[in-house]
């Protein structure tokens, strides 16, 4: 009784168990989850590394952000700086073709981190100097920071075409380990060692708890939170350049997005209070894998990215609650064997929370049974044209997970398919009307459920027949991760 | 002892009457909003000369109804010390339920306008409900509510619905003449909204109690004022007031989509802190984030006007407002503490 007791009450036994509750589930019904294999770039593939890899940027952002609300505040700021980050990094490498550089590599990336730390140490400054409460403070940068993000990039998504940048989002060539978790590995354990070595973790700690008190003893209290929000930003920096090296572009719109969420959830998930005080940088990065091990169990399971929000929210708000003091007395008075009025009363609302509890558990089974709700459109089809063309699936793989990251932005890169698209169309097109007509696509979109992907690609024909024009169309493709074939479909309404 | 308090409290008051002018009272940021978005109107004007036609002006009240009732919604939360992020998914929300509702469903407008309405309050309720019960920090639990929102929103229909409602698009062509232009309902709702909220903030007792709670929300308790059941009614409120939003969104862009008012929480912040709301609480008018508003919607006018300007300048500009708002409002509870400290520090010699 007592070894449990001991073992259960160690401050990360709890970010344990939910991690690994989730890789015993997916052991079970995920196929193959353990599989791990070789790529052809040599580097290792599969789910646990899938895992590892995709969780390195959240883990340094979490890092920083562990500081942060361990000093009583928090940095909501940090998405925002990821997008500066990726957009300085690129601007500075350039979008050549050839690879060609306009700075040098190593300076593009020491700028960008650069940047991120000054923006950091005037978040830090705005908190610690000016006394503005921390959330106010860095929502200025959360406001004006994609803003920068597309000043810097002139408002389109730079692709660098240099290598060594992709090598920074896979693997260095001979090594088989991804570079982002190496990356990730190397970080914390030096910060890690850095913080058991001095007494820094101590100071923070300090300073969350009582700022006063550590001020009367001898800390320097409001210099050390300046320097951690400056630590905030220089792991936003580098969570920058991993983001956008996977995806060997800068996106200011989307690198980065919703992940101060996702840093401040890693930081709850691993057993912190989000009020501040004590801390614990290795339930962190176990709450940053925990998320990521959710993210891409539901990948696995096909469930729509979309949903994914709604179950990062619902885990966040049960966490909190249960570090929060008041709920946490009122369980113990729901509990206890005691059968005095008061606690009568608590039981009463203890059934009633059981009650709304299961209200809302079977209105979340009735979604995932069903889970789109969506109606069926139905379309009136006046014209439809198949036909089959041979295609060449390169990388199926980084192609789905790529479109669960919310970054597709060219299926080309991964299938060889679109050459000939254009030109088939025209000539379907020709078939149909005999005034000749231009084609302005108005919007594209990628679906993909298990082993099938799924372009559907709106548009609008620019033509004198007034019978075809002003009329939205879309063609459909659909080709499977196996086969090196595709079907086209034409349709107009 | 006795005297001394008495000669403080004396000094205090003389000191109350001279900073009522001065840079810190609460009544200066409203000042300097209203002056600003005036230079900024009428500045730009010569240079931008359609933005002399009244139509022009009316469109910023067209435009920016939705962040304008958001910015009231805002502004009650700012007031009790609180801060709400989920103000814009909440619009989404709306949007895509309406659209959803109306399109395939044969629910009648009014009953989903009903629904929505229920919906946002009862979102509020229980977001209120985490923070003032459970002693939950508004931002974490607001942060989830907006995740939650937005995710529901996809869960509707990741794809865009258009309205096609009949009861809807006439409320949204409709127009209410006014000299030289016309402004649309939802132009006129999100300016009754702020006169009813106006008149709520400074004339009943739950406005006096939110402004005492902004003050000290011990003293509040100790005063025996209903702290918790005040911040409960405000979150319930600011969720009633982001579903009104989200329903005049949904007219003006007759539409639903998961990425519709993205960021607008924070237009809303952003209108309500440049116009004066302290973000610590207890200090500031509704009637300033109609000028908040009104200056984000200038600033909008002046860049589409220009065509040459990139749009994300809005958001940069705004932001750097909001910065120099935040630290002008530091500066000056700085200044005040000082005074304070000051006039403690001479008390005590006297004593």
């Amino acid at each position: 009784m007592s070894i449990i007791r001991k073992i259960t009450s160690r401050r990360l036994f709890w970010p344990f168990v939910g991690f690994f509750a989730i890789i015993v589930f997916n052991i079970f019904f995920t196929p193959n989850f353990l599989e791990i294999s070789l790529n052809n770039d040599g580097m290792l593939y599969g789910y646990l590394v899938d895992i590892f890899n995709r969780a390195a940027p959240l883990i340094i952002l979490a890092t920083g952000m562990t500081f942060v609300i361990a000093t009583g505040g928090i940095d909501i700021s940090v998405g925002s700086l990821c997008a500066i980050s990726a957009a300085v990094a690129c601007y500075m490498m350039g979008g050549d073709f050839n690879g060609v550089l306009r700075y040098p590599f190593w300076l593009a990336l020491l700028s960008a981190i650069l940047v991120c730390t000054a923006l950091g140490l005037f978040n830090g400054f705005l908190v610690t100097k000016l006394d503005i409460p921390p959330v106010v403070a860095t929502l200025i940068l959360l406001t004006a920071g994609r803003g920068i993000a597309q000043l810097i990039t002139s408002g389109q998504i730079i692709t660098v075409y240099y290598k060594p940048y992709y090598y920074i989002g896979t693997n260095f060539p001979g090594i088989v380990f991804p570079t982002a978790f190496l990356v990730a590995l190397v970080f914390v354990v030096i910060v890690f060692l850095f913080i058991k070595n001095t007494s820094l973790q101590l100071f923070i700690e300090a300073s969350g708890v009582n700022r006063k008190a550590s001020m009367f003893s001898g800390i320097k209290s409001s210099n050390i939170t300046w320097l951690i929000y400056g630590f905030s930003g220089l792991c936003a920096g580098i969570s920058g350049i991993l983001l956008s090296s996977m995806i060997r572009a800068a996106d200011a719109n989307n690198a980065g997005l919703n992940y101060e969420l996702d840093a401040i959830l890693a930081v709850a998930l691993g057993g912190n209070s989000l009020i501040g005080g004590r801390f614990s940088l290795m339930g962190s990065v176990l709450g940053a894998l925990t998320i990521q091990a959710l993210t891409t169990t539901m990948y696995a399971k096909d469930v729509s990215p979309a949903v994914l929000p709604v179950v990062k929210a619902i885990v966040v708000i049960i966490i909190c609650t249960f570090q929060s003091e008041t709920f946490r007395t009122i369980l113990k008075k729901a509990f206890s064997r005691d059968t005095s009025l008061a606690t009568k009363r608590m039981k009463r609302t203890r059934n009633l929370a059981f009650a709304g509890a299961l209200v809302i558990l079977i209105f979340f089974v009735v979604i995932s049974i069903n889970p789109r709700l969506n109606p069926t459109f139905s379309i009136p089809e006046r014209v439809m044209l198949d036909f089959e063309e041979a295609i060449n699936v390169r990388d199926f793989d980084k192609l789905k997970s790529l479109y669960h990251e919310n970054y597709v932005e060219e299926v080309n890169d991964y299938v060889d398919l679109i050459a000939v698209k254009d030109e088939k169309l025209m000539e379907m097109l020709s078939a149909i009307s005999d005034t000749p007509a231009q084609l302005k696509i108005t919007k594209t979109r990628l679906t993909i459920t298990g082993d099938t992907a799924r372009v559907h690609t709106n548009m609008k024909l620019i033509t004198d027949d007034e019978n075809l024009a002003n009329k939205e169309y879309f063609y459909e493709f659909k080709f499977q991760k196996s086969k090196q074939a595709g079907t086209w479909k034409l349709v107009l309404l | 002892m006795e005297t001394g308090a008495t000669i403080r409290g004396k000094e205090e008051i003389n000191m109350e009457n001279k900073r009522r002018f001065s840079l810190s009272s609460p009544t200066m940021p409203l000042v300097i909003t209203f002056v600003l978005f005036l230079a900024l109107y009428f500045g730009f004007s010569f240079r931008y000369t359609p933005m002399l036609k009244p139509q022009v002006f009316y469109n910023i009240f067209i435009d920016n109804a939705t962040i304008l009732i958001l910015a009231v919604g805002i502004t009650y939360v700012l007031l009790i010390g609180g801060i709400d992020i989920s103000v814009g998914s909440v619009v989404a929300l709306v949007c895509m339920a309406t659209a959803y509702l109306l399109e395939f469903t044969t629910l009648h407008p009014v009953v989903v306008m009903i629904l929505m309405l229920i919906m946002g309050a009862v979102f509020g309720l229980v977001q209120g409900t985490f923070i003032t019960y459970f002693d939950m920090q508004p931002f974490i639990v607001t942060l989830a509510g907006q995740y939650f929102a937005r995710g529901m929103t996809a869960v509707i229909n990741e794809e865009t619905i258009h309205i096609s409602n009949k009861v809807y698009q006439s409320i949204a062509r409709f127009q209410i003449k006014l000299p030289g232009g016309f402004i649309s309902p939802i132009g006129l709702l999100s300016i009754i909204v702020l006169i009813i909220s106006i008149f709520v903030l400074q004339y009943t007792k739950f406005g006096r109690n939110i402004y005492a709670i902004g003050g000290s929300e011990t003293s509040a308790l100790l005063m025996g004022l209903p702290v918790k059941r005040t911040k409960l009614a405000v979150y319930t409120l600011s969720g009633f007031l982001s579903a009104l939003a989200g329903v005049t969104f949904s007219i003006y862009m007759l539409s639903g989509y998961t990425l519709h008012a993205m960021g607008m929480e924070m237009d809303a912040i952003a209108s309500s802190v440049i116009g004066g709301t302290s973000l610590t609480g207890g200090v500031g008018y509704v009637l300033g984030s109609l000028f908040g508003t009104t200056i984000q919607g200038t600033i909008k006018t002046i860049i589409s006007l220009d065509g040459t300007i990139n749009s994300w300048y809005t958001r940069i500009i705004v932001a750097a407002l909001l910065c120099a708002f935040i630290v002008m409002q530091s500066i000056f509870t700085k200044s005040k503490e000082r005074v304070k400290r000051k006039e403690k520090s001479k008390a005590k010699t006297t004593n």
